[in-house]
């Protein structure tokens, strides 16, 4: 399989706190990777990075044959990252159609249009992806006025408006009750496969990690711990002493 | 629903059928209070593209009223032009200087993006006011010379709501397009608009040309009507007339501010008739409107309607009230902002 993203010894500081330290990252096109780690281990800074949000002290961040390091968000989502946040961040006075169709309109570059009805266009793109992230019957609710796992549902349609070639889902089940995270994880799960998406997730709760990577990497004190398949993963004893062996594992 | 869009069109069609033959029935006092309610009407709706529509908070707008006022003054005194070759002027003038000032204040987001329009605005008021030979100073431009056309009230009256009427169209486009959408975005989430892919600085700055052009327009048409330009135009201090109606009349409807501008210049008529202290009885219903019906004018009467047609009326002011009540007293969408 081609590689799809390539991180190279990417860095970020905090005054003196270097909380991503060089972290190496290949991930391969249709791949499933999770990143773990315990809490301050750098995983949201390390997305934060790739999808521009902060720009890296040093490294490099590439995208298939194109460049991304310290490129500004809307030239990232451009090239084909998507991201959805660990807190829900979408846009709660509009409604929740109106989060997609602003993000197709603004994945078909002429957002910038002055002219034309712009709530009358995508609607039905808009439509059929709500339908598939399952909330077609919310469409005409403002978005913030949902559940929060309804909210992390449309977190996950804007996402997947842009026709993503890789989806950056930074802990797509925090705050959700089990059968919920079962269910986000199943749409997840379907959805990458069915649009061919090259998947990064970072997660806490080990069932979602184990039952959705293809591969794992753990970070640790902002460097790359260890990384390989689930089972290489459980089995490595670095791991298992700082992280799993806390009692993650049986979560 | 197909039945808010005829009620609406009709309260356009309403407000031009009031607007349009007010000189046979009014005395020419009146017709003062009217061109008042239109041009500050424009004011209002050009700063509500930046303030309901893409949540910036300006405090430079009374600057591109005052611009819009010079630039017909300045035409007339200093090209002897005739003045009404300042009104299509203003819109160049304004939207240049806006452009300009974009460019810097947009570089902050904020309280910080606010605090440098207020800055780089009172300079421009300096600017006018101290520039004598050029703009006449502290005394401003008086007794600016109407052409033949526009010789009496009516005709001058006219004249107004025809600018303000092609102002009005353009700014209500401008509001319904991808564009205006991609600025409802904006406003509600900046930090995930340029995740999607929105160059959200770019659209800010376009946001806040046309804002300048428009209220550059209202600016020239004021410069018309009173036949004078001067420095306190540009004070910031007169920039809260605008933020006054649009509160007043709700600022997340396009036509909002316009209700607002009638409601805000009868107010202000009666107030300072029958009062001695007009802008406390003034400053006092601001408050009470900010605390009470964030939402304005229309949010009230959209609600007392929705509730008679005991159905929720779909659109951006139809959150479930107390979520429309809190939401509309945070202006910051996110903490978590980025410069983009």
């Amino acid at each position: 399989m081609s590689t799809l993203l390539s991180v190279r010894g990417v860095s970020k500081s905090f005054g003196g706190f270097k909380a991503v330290d060089g972290v190496d990252l290949t991930i391969d096109a249709g791949e499933r990777r999770a990143v773990i780690g315990p809490n301050g281990a750098g995983k949201t800074t390390f997305f934060n990075l790739l999808t521009g949000l902060m720009r890296p002290d040093g490294g490099s961040v590439q995208l298939a044959d194109a460049e991304l390091t310290g490129l500004p968000p809307h030239r990232i989502a451009a090239a084909g990252i998507s991201r959805a946040f660990q807190i829900t961040n979408i846009f709660g006075r509009l409604t929740v159609r109106q989060n997609v169709q602003i993000a197709l309109l603004a994945a078909s570059g002429r957002a910038y249009r002055p002219w034309g009805n712009g709530w009358a266009e995508k609607v039905d793109e808009a439509d059929a992806i709500l339908g598939e992230v399952g909330l077609p019957y919310a469409a005409g609710t403002p978005a913030a006025a949902l559940s929060h796992g309804d909210q992390r549902a449309i977190e996950l349609a804007i996402a997947l408006a842009h026709r993503p070639r890789l989806l950056v889902l930074d802990e797509p089940t925090a705050g959700m009750a089990p059968a919920e995270t079962g269910r986000t994880m199943e749409l997840v799960r379907r959805l990458v496969a069915e649009r061919s998406i090259t998947l990064l997730f970072s997660e806490h709760d080990m069932d979602v990690v184990f039952g959705t990577a293809d591969r794992i990497t753990v970070l640790s004190q902002g460097r790359v711990l260890a990384e390989g398949t689930p089972e290489e993963v459980r089995a490595d004893p670095s791991v298992r002493e700082v992280y799993l062996g806390t009692g993650d594992a049986a979560r | 629903m197909p039945g808010a869009n005829r009620l609406r069109w009709l309260g356009w069609v309403a407000l031009l059928a009031v607007a349009v033959p007010a000189p046979l029935v009014l005395g020419e006092l009146q017709l003062f209070t009217a061109s008042r309610i239109v041009i500050f009407g424009l004011w209002a709706l050009s700063l509500n593209l930046l303030l309901g529509q893409t949540g910036l908070v300006s405090f430079a707008h009374a600057a591109f009223f005052g611009i819009g006022a010079y630039a017909v003054g300045l035409v007339w005194l200093h090209l002897g032009w005739s003045a009404v070759i300042g009104v299509p002027f203003s819109l160049a003038a304004g939207g240049t200087i806006a452009f300009l000032m974009g460019l810097v204040a947009l570089r902050a987001v904020h309280l910080y993006f606010s605090m440098l329009t207020l800055a780089i605005s009172q300079l421009l008021f300096v600017l006018a006011f101290t520039a004598y030979d050029f703009t006449l100073g502290d005394n401003g431009i008086h007794g600016i010379e109407l052409p033949p056309f526009l010789a009496d009230t009516s005709q001058v009256y006219w004249f107004v709501v025809a600018v303000a009427g092609f102002g009005v169209l353009a700014l209500g486009i401008v509001w319904r397009s991808p564009f205006g959408a991609a600025l409802q975005a904006i406003r509600d989430n900046r930090l995930r608009a340029s995740f999607i892919g929105l160059h959200v600085r770019r659209y800010e700055l376009a946001a806040f040309t046309v804002a300048g052009m428009f209220a550059a327009l209202a600016g020239s048409l004021f410069a018309i009507v009173n036949r004078s330009a001067y420095p306190g135009l540009l004070d910031w201090t007169q920039g809260a007339v605008p933020i006054f109606i649009i509160l007043l009349g709700g600022m997340f409807r396009f036509y909002g501010p316009l209700v607002g501008a009638i409601a805000y210049v009868l107010l202000e008529e009666v107030v300072t008739r029958e009062t001695l202290y007009s802008n406390l009885v003034l400053g006092a219903i601001f408050l009470a409107i900010v605390l009470i019906a964030p939402t304005g004018i229309t949010g009230i009467v959209e609600r007392v309607v929705g509730r008679l047609a005991r159905r929720p009326s779909p659109g951006l002011t139809s959150l479930p009230e107390p979520l429309a009540e809190t939401l509309a007293g945070e202006f910051e969408p996110s903490t978590r902002d980025v410069e983009t």
